[in-house]
């Protein structure tokens, strides 16, 4: 019961702004499409269906690739793709970095130190390299991304989480929990754990876009898999088989377009969230 | 023909809940020389009346009214001819200095600017008359070089007050210079205000909601209430014959260090809202001499003694 | 400057240095497979020739001796040998790339910081108007689109539709320049789609920095004192206002250095620019580990020393920090 009033005090206070709403109908439409995908594709992305490079038709909306492929039909299949590393690897780093933060924040001391220490050295490596060099080793494919993003996106929320968990550590009632003798443990996870939720799903939002981007990004590069598309993979394709110099734009534009929507998407919501719960949202 | 000619002043800021009339409908006049003092408890509409005259009011305006400071009507001016006579015939002392000062500038830095601004001398000459006008105010003028973090409250008004004098302003309007300060400070700048102000033969229009404070450093008192003036008069003459119920309350809560067994008289009630005030004399849901017309029309601003003017319906009393 | 804070800046930043030797020295030996039959590259060996391979890397001698011996290379900047460009120490190809890298990022920064600084203050300034959402929006809408995406389109639209742009490259191959001007303009031609490219896809977080914390400042006391001493426009808004909201996005650009750094792997490849980041990229692509170790390092490397000198800035810009 309260937590429907809650609720719907929450949706109140979020539909007041165009733009998270907007935010919400786009992820909305492309989880459906997504999941969908077998029945509102035209075609099997698998097959070839047409001649090769052809260029948007009624037959083919957003035309074919380079060995006949219907674009669009790659394209919402790829989505599947993309949205599912999106959010593994959102969800890896949340909880990583939760629990860092949490650990980090309640115990203080010498694992503070180490923990933060860690926390700073991976913050100022640079990104792309680092996922570089791991994923050269590992070698390319679905898990090296899902990694390679999870070993170097934890670090801000690990920073913000612990920070509240700071504040609330020192607040009476996590005194009052001690003092009844409730274990360390315990405290972590009664206490603790429902005041940083706030910033847990507000992050979780921004945590997602930074995945599928760095997702599109890695796999552009040519770490992806290429039996596995995702919008990134698409346009590693689309590089490398010529699409510049076929002039083929429809299949340069749409994967792009589709990142880009879906990462502005979140964008909107994740910064409503935040306002929402009145937090202050750390920049990567 | 006094400098400073206020009438019928109104400014109104607009909000989502309505039209907040924090001044409305003030008059008063000051002369060359001499200092007034604004009294009035928090919301009166004294720092709007400030703001008003140095056409910074944000989220509102000037509805009516005229101000007319040395032949110069001030509120029909153009903006940019407005900006000339900024500081140099008018400045303005804010409130809690060490916050009105840029913490990124230092003090000279910020007086050369105000100089600049105006007139054009070269930085030396500047920084030089920065030296000389902090000097005047009993600061070291090496300290200009600090930055104003470094200087402590007191210092930091007292900077205040020498970057308002920059330009000669015929006119200098302090808003709260002592709120924020100790009160062995508060006394050591009243002093030097008053000290400025003789010598220099300025005008300052003192603004407070501390009635002893403008005691010693006011020649005439006005007393706004709710967006009105409801008193003005000579400092000696209101603080011993005050005629406006609300005076007699403000003047009556003043524990006096030198009587016993005077019981202290608050003051019932609260400010009215200033989106819908009182009807009539706005004073009236508080006015221990309330009468039936105070409800129903608002009384005028009368001379009932030689430069002592009351709003009120109540016949002149003995005090 | 305390040298206090100084010892302790540096020795943090040797603490990164080292982390990064560390990762490189390490993973390629927890990966599975011997190194040296990566250098082989597939190519079966015999037995003595392994022997000898492995002679010659010194993975006989035991994991400190090698480590250490991986730390005094690199203090001496011997990085190796590159695989694909054997012989070509990796040192020699770096340092061959590294200018035209740093040529494109520091451009870029400077823009980026230039424009976001531009479009903020406006927005602030005129904050709650339609100026301002629309400027949010737009700068939203373009932050969340990817940069190689974005590097993309540039490339297809301006260099290979319309041509106004080279397809490749730092300069022209093989051209002769009568002044010292025509030189230059060849080299900005080739630069500007990257730079280009690198500022759009991040100017606009230093404007919506630079517009929340303008808007808070714009609110404070000394923005009216400034008004009231009759000072122009401009002058409040940059001298006054804008000064004092510059802090967080200078901290901003310190944090986003590691990050906005990869940037230049995207756009050098789109744009076969030959900087640092088109050669760790190539050299993952073609397994060339020294090189891909020697790369990561210099990456590290660059992105400590701007941090530096961000911090360096940080202390002109509010005097109410001392360290």
């Amino acid at each position: 019961m309260l937590k429907k009033r809650r609720l719907a005090e929450f949706w109140q206070i979020y539909s007041q702004r165009q733009s998270a709403v907007f935010g919400l109908a786009v992820v909305a439409s492309f989880a459906v499409a997504v999941i969908l995908a077998p029945l509102i594709a035209p075609y099997d992305p698998g097959q070839k269906v047409g001649a090769a490079f052809e260029a948007p038709s009624w037959k083919h909306l957003m035309g074919t690739n380079d060995i006949g492929v219907d674009v669009l039909s790659e394209l919402i299949f790829a989505g599947r793709i993309s949205l599912t590393v999106g959010i593994i690897a959102a969800g890896i780093i949340t909880l990583a970095g939760s629990a860092v933060g949490i650990v980090s924040g309640y115990l203080g001391g010498v694992v503070d130190e180490v923990l933060m220490r860690i926390t700073d050295i991976v913050l100022t490596l640079p990104r792309l390299p680092l996922m570089l060099v791991m994923a050269a080793y590992l070698g390319a494919g679905m898990w090296t991304i899902i990694f390679v993003i999870s070993v170097v996106g934890w670090t801000s929320l690990a920073r913000q989480v612990r920070s509240q968990v700071l504040s609330v550590r020192e607040s009476t009632f996590v005194e009052a929990a001690r003092a009844i003798g409730a274990g360390n443990a315990h405290i972590m996870v009664n206490s603790i754990l429902p005041n940083i939720g706030g910033i847990i799903i507000a992050n979780g939002v921004m945590e997602i876009m930074f995945a599928i981007l760095t997702e599109a990004g890695l796999s552009f590069l040519g770490l992806g898999d290429p039996t596995h598309k995702s919008w990134g993979v698409m346009l590693y394709f689309a590089q490398i088989q010529g699409a510049f110099l076929r002039g083929a734009w429809w299949w340069i534009l749409p994967p792009g377009l589709c990142i880009a929507l879906f990462s502005c998407a979140c964008n909107f919501i994740g910064t409503a969230v935040n306002d929402l719960f009145g937090l202050k949202l750390g920049k990567r | 023909m006094p400098l400073l000619t206020v009438d019928n002043l109104r400014t109104y800021y607009f909000t989502q809940r309505g039209a907040i009339r924090a001044v409305d409908g003030v008059s008063f006049t000051v002369d060359k020389g001499q200092s007034l003092g604004i009294a009035g408890e928090s919301g009166c509409g004294k720092s709007t009346v400030a703001l008003s005259l140095m056409r910074l009011i944000k989220g509102g305006r000037v509805v009516e009214g005229s101000i007319i400071l040395d032949g110069l009507s001030l509120l029909e001016m153009p903006q940019r001819e407005f900006n000339h006579v900024r500081w140099r015939k008018i400045s303005l002392v804010p409130q809690a200095a060490m916050g009105a000062l840029n913490p990124v500038y230092r003090i000279g830095d910020q007086i050369v600017e105000a100089i600049r601004a105006h007139v054009r001398v070269s930085k030396p000459e500047a920084w030089a008359r920065a030296g000389e006008l902090l000097r005047q105010v009993e600061i070291d003028p090496s300290r200009a070089r600090n930055y104003p973090h470094e200087l402590s409250g007191g210092m930091c008004q007292r900077a205040m007050i020498a970057m308002a004098l920059a330009l000669n302003p015929d006119l200098v309007i302090a808003d709260e210079p002592t709120t924020a300060l100790d009160v062995v400070t508060q006394a050591q700048v009243l002093k030097l205000l008053r000290r400025l102000q003789r010598g220099l033969n300025l005008s300052v229009i003192f603004i407070s909601h501390d009635l002893s404070t403008l005691a010693q450093a006011s020649d005439r008192i006005a007393i706004m209430y709710a967006g009105k003036t409801v008193e003005i008069g000579d400092t000696l003459a209101l603080l011993r014959q005050p005629q406006h119920p609300y005076t007699r309350a403000l003047l009556g809560s003043f524990p006096d260090i030198k009587s016993t067994g005077r019981r202290i008289s608050a003051l019932p009630g609260s400010p009215p809202d200033l989106v819908a005030p009182p009807s009539g004399c706005r004073f009236h849901p508080r006015c221990p001499a309330v009468l039936g017309i105070c409800t129903i029309k608002e009384p005028a601003m009368t001379e009932v003694l030689p430069r002592h003017y009351v709003a009120c319906h109540l016949p002149s009393s003995k005090g | 400057m305390t040298a206090y804070w100084l010892i302790r800046r540096l020795t943090s930043s040797i603490l990164v240095l080292f982390a990064a030797l560390v990762i490189n020295f390490a993973i390629p030996r927890l990966m599975p497979g011997n190194p040296v039959d990566r250098f082989a590259g597939g190519v079966k060996l015999t037995l003595e020739a392994r022997q000898a391979l492995m002679e010659r890397f010194g993975l006989n001698a035991p994991v400190w001796e090698q480590f250490w011996r991986y730390l005094t290379n690199v203090l001496r900047g011997d990085f190796g040998l590159s695989f694909y460009y054997f012989p070509k120490p990796v040192w020699d190809a770096m340092m061959e790339a590294l200018p035209w890298t740093l040529l494109i990022l520091i451009t870029s920064l400077v823009l980026q910081v230039i424009i976001g600084y531009l479009l903020g203050a406006t927005a602030a300034w005129k904050a709650g108007t339609r100026t301002d959402s629309i400027l949010q929006t737009i700068s939203l809408a373009i932050l969340s689109a990817p940069l190689f995406w974005v590097a993309m389109v540039l490339f297809y639209v301006f260099s290979f539709q319309l041509g106004w742009f080279p397809f490749g490259g730092a300069y022209t191959a093989g051209a002769s320049y009568d002044t010292f001007a025509d030189q230059i303009l060849d080299v900005a031609r080739h630069a500007a789609l990257p730079i280009i490219s690198l500022t759009i896809a991040q100017y606009a977080v230093y404007q919506l920095i630079l517009r929340n914390t303008m808007v808070a400042v714009l609110k404070k006391q000394y923005i009216l004192t400034a008004e009231a001493k009759g000072l122009a426009e401009s002058q409040v808004k940059h001298r006054h206002a804008a000064r004092n909201a510059l802090l967080p996005m200078v901290t901003f650009l310190a944090l986003s250095l590691a990050v906005s750094i990869g940037g230049s792997v995207y756009v050098e490849s789109i744009f076969s620019y030959p900087g640092i980041g088109k050669l760790i990229y190539d050299s993952v692509m073609s397994r060339d580990y020294p090189l891909l170790q020697g790369c990561f390092f210099m990456f590290s490397l660059v992105v400590i020393v701007g941090n530096f000198v961000v911090d360096i800035a940080y202390l002109c810009l509010d005097p109410r920090i001392r360290y």
